[in-house]
């Protein structure tokens, strides 16, 4: 279970639950000033209108220009880092915390907030079909060449919004499995499939990411795969944070300067698990490193796996 | 031929939350006049340039972001008790970072978190200010104060240098100081608000100098 999880890692309950408290009550605080700041609906700057099937009203990427956009930023960070310790104490607190941290990322022009909600298991009931497919054809114009002057999330011009992108579509049941689709073409011929761009906390190769999308896109993962890509992750985790201990006073107070709720790891455990079940997920990471992985490396992967079991319990 | 180098310094606004005892504690920082000081001036009360000098090393600036708490074998005292620095905070939201990392964090966060001891108490005391950095380390120059990042290879993002963390050195002057903020949780609002504001009449604005860096 998570909170076990946290006597793996030498944390204390409580103290996690104050640094969880803390962040979801500073995110309350930025998002409120965000929503203050909101420009009139007729407003100044650019806007795109977008529509979601599952959405009543416009969709706007309004907080993509400043003020706006630093305020969103630190709203969006806030509220993810808060889900980032809440799936070792209360998974149904983290799901609708990572949500709100996705549709704000969503709202800043991030393809991040789509991996966020697919993560959180939100995409079955609020697909954002049109957003999403609109992000998968930016994705095919960057990878053919075409004017990228006009994109509708100019962030997916970082390597790393692709492949947050790609693992949000993989994790996705609204998007058809079409081997013909073009934005699937330019994933297999991108260079980032064989790449080392760093992403996410612990500077994961972008190949490995690009590597876990394309098996989630099958429906039917080779698990093994996947779950040697987590247990290289997993491990790199667990030398990070064994480092992070070193500084005591910062570790104890659950200020040390890293992502012990590492949602990359985390988010991958939780859409293939949902796929494959835990055990079958479980077995392919054990069985890529003959069953050594220390207890605070498993700690990120179970948490993902517990984002995907209990909505399943209805917790 | 002799080429004049010049360095280019930049100002920096940052946040110091302080877990301080009461709003009596916070308003005499701003009223005493005697600036932000460093533990180890608090301590030993009476300073002298060469002790400054010994005391401005990169050992103990590890020691001051590494080993906070721990046991100092120089002085058998943890090392925060003595320490001639003063972490302050100053933010990082930076677009194409942002884009890269999905991680961004205001100064007054930072700030926040620590003067509210970690989230153990439900209010803090805010001092935002101004410091003179250098864009190259430089910790035996008093006047100038340090980034810090490069210290920790393990932090995350680590490519991407993303903390915010600045360092000053002996003391943060007065006249550096612009205010000292109280913020309060409050429960039925779900989040922080400002409960009120101590201006300091004595504050000097860093305009006069070039290179201002905002605070974020």
């Amino acid at each position: 279970m998570p909170e076990g999880s946290l006597r793996d890692l030498h944390l204390d309950q409580d103290q996690v639950a104050r640094a969880a408290s803390f962040l979801e009550a500073y995110a309350e605080t930025a998002n409120a000033e965000l929503v203050r700041g909101m420009p009139a609906p007729q407003g100044r700057g650019e806007t795109r209108a977008l529509k979601s099937k599952q959405h009543s009203g416009p969709v706007q990427f309004r907080y993509e220009h400043e003020p706006l956009f630093t305020l969103a930023a630190d709203t969006a960070s806030a509220f993810r880092d808060a889900a980032q310790w809440l799936i070792y104490l209360d998974v149904a607190r983290a799901r609708k915390t990572l949500a709100r941290a996705a549709r704000v990322f969503i709202s800043m022009g991030q393809p991040y907030g789509m991996y966020l909600l697919a993560v959180a298991g939100e995409w079955a009931t609020d697909p954002m079909y049109e957003i999403l497919g609109d992000a998968l054809a930016g994705l095919h114009l960057i990878s053919s060449g075409g004017d990228t002057r006009q994109m509708l999330m100019p962030a997916l011009l970082h390597p790393q919004q692709q492949a947050y992108l790609l693992l949000a579509a993989g994790g996705s049941q609204a998007i058809p499995r079409d081997s013909e689709a073009p934005w699937l073409l330019a994933m297999e011929e991108s260079p980032h499939a064989r790449g080392v761009v760093p992403v996410g906390s612990l500077g994961t190769p972008i190949r490995r990411l690009w590597d876990v999308a394309r098996q989630l896109f099958l429906g039917v993962p080779d698990v093994s795969v996947i779950g040697r890509h987590l247990a290289e992750m997993s491990r790199a985790y667990a030398e990070t944070i064994e480092l992070a201990q070193v500084n005591d006073h910062l570790w104890r107070h659950a200020a040390a300067p890293v992502d012990v709720g590492d949602l990359d790891i985390a988010g991958i455990a939780a859409l293939t698990a949902r796929l494959v079940g835990a055990d079958g997920l479980r077995d392919a990471v054990l069985g890529s490193v003959e069953g050594r992985l220390a207890a605070v490396a498993l700690a990120p992967i179970e948490a993902g796996i517990a984002l995907a079991s209990d909505e399943r319990r209805g917790q | 031929m002799t080429y004049d180098t010049v360095v280019a310094v930049m100002i920096q606004w940052c946040i110091k939350g302080m877990a301080l005892t009461d709003d009596n504690a916070a308003r005499t920082i701003i009223d005493g006049q005697g600036g932000i000081v460093c533990n180890w001036w608090r301590q030993v009360h009476i300073i002298t340039p060469q002790a400054i000098r010994l005391k401005l090393t990169t050992p103990n600036l590890d020691r001051h972001v590494n080993h906070f708490q721990e046991i100092d074998s120089a002085t058998g005292r943890p090392f925060s008790e003595l320490t001639p620095f003063i972490s302050l905070s100053a933010g990082t939201i930076e677009r194409d970072a942002l884009a890269r990392t999905n991680f961004a964090r205001r100064a007054r966060r930072t700030a926040l978190w620590f003067s509210t001891d970690f989230g153990q108490r439900n209010y803090g005391y805010l001092f935002t200010c101004w410091v003179v950095v250098s864009p190259r380390p430089n910790v035996e120059i008093e006047g100038m104060a340090e980034e810090v990042r490069e210290l920790n290879v393990y932090r995350r993002y680590s490519a991407f240098q993303t903390e915010g963390e600045v360092v000053a050195k002996i003391i943060v002057p007065d006249n550096h100081i612009q205010s000292c903020e109280k913020w309060d949780l409050t429960p039925k609002r779900g989040g922080f608000t400002r409960a009120w504001i101590h201006d300091n009449p004595r504050f000097t604005p860093p305009e006069r100098l070039a290179n201002v860096r905002e605070l974020i």
